[in-house]
C-alpha cells in the first residue's frame, strides 16, 4: 500500500521556515560580501531542499517557484550573474514570496498575487545571462575546464528513460568510486514522484557530490560517456577560494550520510509536537506536587529516617526531571532575532539612515511560546529606536557622532530570567517633550515631578508619541503601549533608560518558562494567591498616614514619597473587608507601566508554582490567571495583575467611604 | 550466480578474444556468428550482457539490436556495440537502435573490462 506522504506536511512546513530563514540570511550576507560564494551555495541548498520536499508532497506553487529560483541561483553559483543591488532586491522579494507561498500552502490557500510577476522578473534576470554561450546544463556541452586542485562538484540528473536501453546508474557510481575519491555523494530525489505515480521502469534519481581526482578530467567524464544523451552530467571545478565553504558542505553531507550509515538509529534532533511536550511537563509538574504532598504527610506521620530520606532524594530527582522537561520547550533566541537584520536594513533604507545592527547572545534559550510572542514587541521597539532614536547621518555628524548608528540587540540569562536589551546610540528620549505631553494628556498631575524612571516609562502610555510627525515606520496605530502589553502578556516586564544625546536602552525581562511561575505567595482572606515575582518591587508596612483618597483617582498610597494607586485585593477578589487596613501589608507591583500598591493580609513567601489552566466555570474573575495545586493539596490562585488592575479600576465607580485622611494629600 | 554474456561477431578471433576476457571476469559466454545466429541462441536463454559487432553478414548488428529490444525480457539487457575510433555516427545510430554503449576497437582487455563493468551491475 502506498504510504500517505501528506502526513509529512506538518514536518515540512516547520522545516521550510528554517530554509526560508537560511535563504534570507544568505541574501543579506551576500549583500555585505558580494564575493561570498558560500551564501549563494546556501541559498541554492535552501531552494533545492524546498523544491525537493514540496514536489514530493505535491505543493505545486512552492515547487514551481523554487524551480524558477534555482534557475537564477545556478548561474550565480558560477558567477555568471553579477551581484548587484537589483539582484539582492529580487532575491529578497523571492524570500518574502517563499514565506508567503508556504504560509498560504499551509492554509490550503491559492497562490499569492504577485507570484507570476515575480516569476517573470526572475526569469528575465536569468535570460539576461543565459543568452551567453556555455549554458551550464547544456547537454553534452564539452567542458574543458580542469580544476587545479583536482576538486570538482558533480551533479548528475537522469532522464526517466535511462533504464530502458540497459543503462543502470549503479555501475557508473561504482566506477566513479573506483576512479576518484568521492568525498560526499547524495541522492537528488526532487524528481521522484509520489509513490503511486512511480513507474518501475523509469529512473527518477540524480546525484550530487564532491569528487577529488588528480589527472585529466576527461577520465571522469568518460565514465558518463554512455549517458550523455540520457543524463545531465556536470563536473564543475571547485575554485580554491570556494574551497572552505565547500569543505563545510562536504562535512555536512558526510555527516548526513554517516547518520544514514548507522541505519538512521541516531538522529541529532527530533521534532515533537508541543502538545506532547506540554503534556509531559504537566505530568512532571503533577509529580512534583504529589511528591511534596507525600513528603509533607510522611514528615507528620512517619518517623522512619530512611523513608524520609528516600522521599527527599526522590524530590531532588523530580526537580531535576522537571528542569530537564522544561528545557525541552526552550529554543535559542536566534530563532526570533534572525529576522531583524532584514528589518533594520529595510527600515534604514526607508528612513534614509545608516544603522548597524549587532546581535549578541542569540544562543540564549527561552521558552518557545515566549520566544514566539517576542517578535511583535521587539519589532516595534526596533522600529521605534530607528525612527525616533537614531538620527540621520547629517544630524549625527553634527553631533560629533559617526554617521552610522549602532543598534545592539543582546540577550542573556540572569537569575532565572532572560534579559533582552535593545540599545541604540541615538539622541535619547526627549524628557521635556514627554513630560509636556504627559501633562497635557493628564497622565501626570500639574504639580507632580515624576522620577526619571517614571518619566521614561511614560513612553509606554497609549497615545504618547513624541515623534514630530507620524512617519511611515512607526506610528502605524501600534504604539509602545502595545509592545509593553505584549511583553507583559508573556509575564515579562520592560523598562527604558535613556541619556540625552547618548542613546536609549530598552530592557526586557522574561521568565525562563511560562509553565512554571516564579511567584510570590500571599494571603487574602482565607485564600492563598500567587503573583509573578518579576512584578513585585517591594513590600511595605502601611502606616495609616500613607493612604489617602483623591477624587477621580481613588485611594492612593505613598511609598517612600512616590504616590501610587492602592488596590485592595480583598475588594477585587470578593473577600469581605478587613476591619483594619494597617494590619495588612502593601505589595508594590509594576503592571502596565505603572506602580500599584496591593493591600494584602499576609505574605507567605517566594514559591515556584506549576500553572494549571482553570475551567471556565471556576475562572470567574478576570483577575485570576490560573490555579496551582499546593503541596498540601489545596489550591492557590495565580493572579493576572493586569486583570486585577482592570477589576480595580472598573470597581472604582462606587468608591468606598474615605477611611483614612492624610494631611495635605486631600483632593482639591 | 554466474553471469552470462553473448558475444556476436563474424570474426572468430575477435569473438575468442572477447570471450576469454569475459570468462576471466567470471562470465559464462555464448558466441554467435551473426545477428540471426545470435537471436536463435537468445531464444532459450537469459543473458546479463550482449556485445555485438555491427558489420556482419546475414543480419547486421543494428537489426539484431532492434530485434533484441523488441523482446520484453531483453528491454533492460545491456548491449555494447563494437565500433572503431571516431565512429561517432555509428555510436549514435547504435544508441538509436537501443544499444547501451560501445567498445572502441582496437581495445585492450583492461579497457574492455572497464566498459563492461560500466554497464553490468
Amino acid at each position: 500500500m502506498p504510504i500517505d506522504v501528506s502526513q509529512f506536511r506538518g514536518m515540512f512546513f516547520e522545516e521550510a521556515r528554517d530554509y526560508v530563514a537560511a535563504f534570507e540570511r544568505a541574501v543579506l550576507q551576500l549583500e555585505t560580501d558580494p564575493q561570498d560564494t558560500g551564501s549563494v551555495q546556501e541559498m541554492f541548498r535552501a531552494a533545492h531542499s524546498l523544491k525537493g520536499c514540496s514536489s514530493t508532497l505535491g505543493i505545486r506553487d512552492v515547487a514551481s517557484f523554487t524551480h524558477v529560483l534555482e534557475n537564477l541561483l545556478d548561474p550565480m553559483r558560477e558567477r555568471r550573474i553579477a551581484v548587484a543591488p537589483a539582484l539582492i532586491e529580487l532575491l529578497l522579494a523571492a524570500s518574502d514570496m517563499l514565506a508567503d507561498l508556504l504560509g498560504r500552502a499551509k492554509e490550503g490557500a491559492s497562490s499569492p498575487p504577485g507570484m507570476d510577476a515575480l516569476v517573470t522578473k526572475l526569469e528575465a534576470h536569468v535570460r539576461g545571462v543565459d543568452t551567453e554561450p556555455g549554458s551550464p546544463m547544456a547537454r553534452g556541452a564539452p567542458q574543458t575546464e580542469e580544476a587545479a586542485n583536482g576538486c570538482y562538484r558533480l551533479e548528475i540528473r537522469c532522464q526517466p528513460q535511462l533504464l530502458t536501453d540497459g543503462l543502470d546508474p549503479l555501475p557508473l557510481l561504482r566506477e566513479l568510486h573506483e576512479t576518484a575519491r568521492v568525498e560526499a555523494l547524495s541522492a537528488a530525489i526532487e524528481q521522484v514522484p509520489p509513490l503511486d505515480a512511480i513507474e518501475p521502469e523509469r529512473c527518477y534519481l540524480g546525484w550530487s557530490g564532491v569528487v577529488h581526482m588528480e589527472g585529466p578530467r576527461e577520465r571522469l567524464l568518460e565514465i558518463f560517456e554512455f549517458v550523455e544523451d540520457t543524463c545531465e552530467v556536470r563536473l564543475d571545478p571547485l575554485s580554491a577560494n570556494a574551497e572552505p565553504d565547500e569543505g563545510d558542505a562536504v562535512e555536512a553531507l558526510v555527516e548526513r550520510s554517516s547518520g544514514l550509515d548507522r541505519g538512521g538509529g541516531e538522529t541529532a534532533t527530533l521534532r515533537v509536537s508541543t502538545a506532547r511536550i506540554d503534556e509531559m511537563i504537566n505530568l512532571v509538574g503533577e509529580l512534583v506536587i504529589a511528591q511534596a504532598g507525600l513528603a509533607q504527610s510522611a514528615g507528620t506521620h512517619a518517623s522512619d529516617e530512611a523513608l524520609l530520606e528516600s522521599i527527599d532524594r526522590m524530590g531532588r530527582r523530580l526537580r531535576e526531571l522537571q528542569q530537564c522537561a522544561l528545557s525541552v520547550r526552550t529554543i535559542p533566541l536566534s530563532t526570533v532575532f534572525f529576522r531583524f537584520p532584514r528589518l533594520v536594513r529595510d527600515l534604514a533604507a526607508e528612513l534614509g539612515k545608516q544603522v548597524q545592527l549587532d546581535i549578541v547572545g542569540g544562543e540564549t534559550e527561552l521558552d518557545k511560546s515566549v520566544s514566539e510572542g517576542l517578535t511583535a514587541p521587539l519589532t516595534h521597539l526596533i522600529r521605534n529606536a530607528m525612527d525616533h532614536g537614531i538620527e540621520t547621518p547629517e544630524a549625527r555628524v553634527a553631533a560629533g557622532k559617526p554617521p552610522s548608528g549602532t543598534l545592539t540587540l543582546s540577550a542573556r540569562q540572569e537569575h532565572g530570567s532572560v534579559v533582552i536589551e535593545l540599545q541604540d546610540d541615538g539622541r535619547g528620549l526627549d524628557t521635556d517633550r514627554i513630560l509636556a505631553k504627559a501633562r497635557k494628556a493628564g497622565l501626570v498631575g500639574r504639580g507632580e515631578v515624576p522620577s526619571p524612571e517614571r518619566l521614561h516609562a511614560l513612553i509606554f502610555e497609549p497615545g504618547l508619541s513624541t515623534a514630530h510627525g507620524v512617519s511611515d515606520v512607526s506610528g502605524r496605530g501600534v504604539g509602545m503601549d502595545a509592545a509593553r502589553d505584549a511583553i507583559e502578556a508573556l509575564s515579562g516586564t520592560v523598562h527604558v533608560s535613556s541619556t540625552a544625546g547618548r542613546g536609549t536602552t530598552a530592557r526586557i525581562t522574561l521568565p525562563l518558562t511560562l509553565a512554571i511561575l516564579d511567584g510570590f505567595a500571599l494571603r487574602v482572606g482565607d485564600q492563598t494567591y500567587v503573583v509573578p515575582l518579576l512584578s513585585v518591587l517591594e513590600v511595605v508596612n502601611p502606616s495609616s498616614e500613607a493612604i489617602s483618597t483623591v477624587l477621580d483617582r481613588g485611594e492612593l498610597v505613598s511609598v517612600r514619597g512616590e504616590v501610587m494607586r492602592l488596590v485592595r485585593l480583598r475588594h477585587v477578589l470578593g473577600h469581605p473587608q478587613a476591619a483594619d487596613d494597617t494590619a495588612g501589608l502593601i505589595v508594590v507591583v509594576e503592571v502596565l507601566g505603572e506602580r500599584f500598591g496591593l493591600l494584602v493580609d499576609d505574605l507567605l513567601g517566594q514559591t515556584n508554582v506549576v500553572i494549571k489552566g482553570l475551567d471556565e466555570s471556576v475562572k470567574t474573575s478576570p483577575a485570576i490567571l490560573g490555579g496551582s495545586i499546593q503541596g498540601d493539596g489545596s489550591i492557590a490562585f495565580i493572579l493576572d495583575l493586569a486583570g486585577v488592575v482592570r477589576v480595580h479600576l472598573a470597581g472604582r465607580a462606587t468608591p468606598d467611604p474615605i477611611r483614612i485622611d492624610v494631611e495635605g494629600r486631600k483632593a482639591s | 550466480m554466474t553471469r552470462k554474456a553473448l558475444v556476436v561477431d563474424d570474426s572468430a578471433t575477435m569473438r575468442q578474444m572477447i570471450s576469454l576476457t569475459l570468462q576471466e571476469q567470471g562470465f559464462e559466454v555464448l558466441q554467435g556468428e551473426d545477428g540471426a545466429d545470435a537471436l536463435e541462441l537468445l531464444a532459450g536463454s537469459e543473458v546479463d550482457l550482449i556485445i555485438t559487432d555491427l558489420n556482419m553478414p546475414v543480419m547486421d548488428g543494428m537489426t539484431f539490436i532492434r530485434k533484441v529490444r523488441e523482446q520484453p525480457n531483453h528491454r533492460f539487457t545491456p548491449i555494447l556495440i563494437l565500433t572503431t575510433e571516431g565512429g561517432i555516427d555509428r555510436k549514435l545510430e547504435g544508441k538509436e537502435a537501443g544499444a547501451t554503449g560501445w567498445i572502441v576497437k582496437p581495445f585492450d582487455p583492461s579497457r574492455l573490462v572497464r566498459v563492461v563493468h560500466r554497464v553490468v551491475a
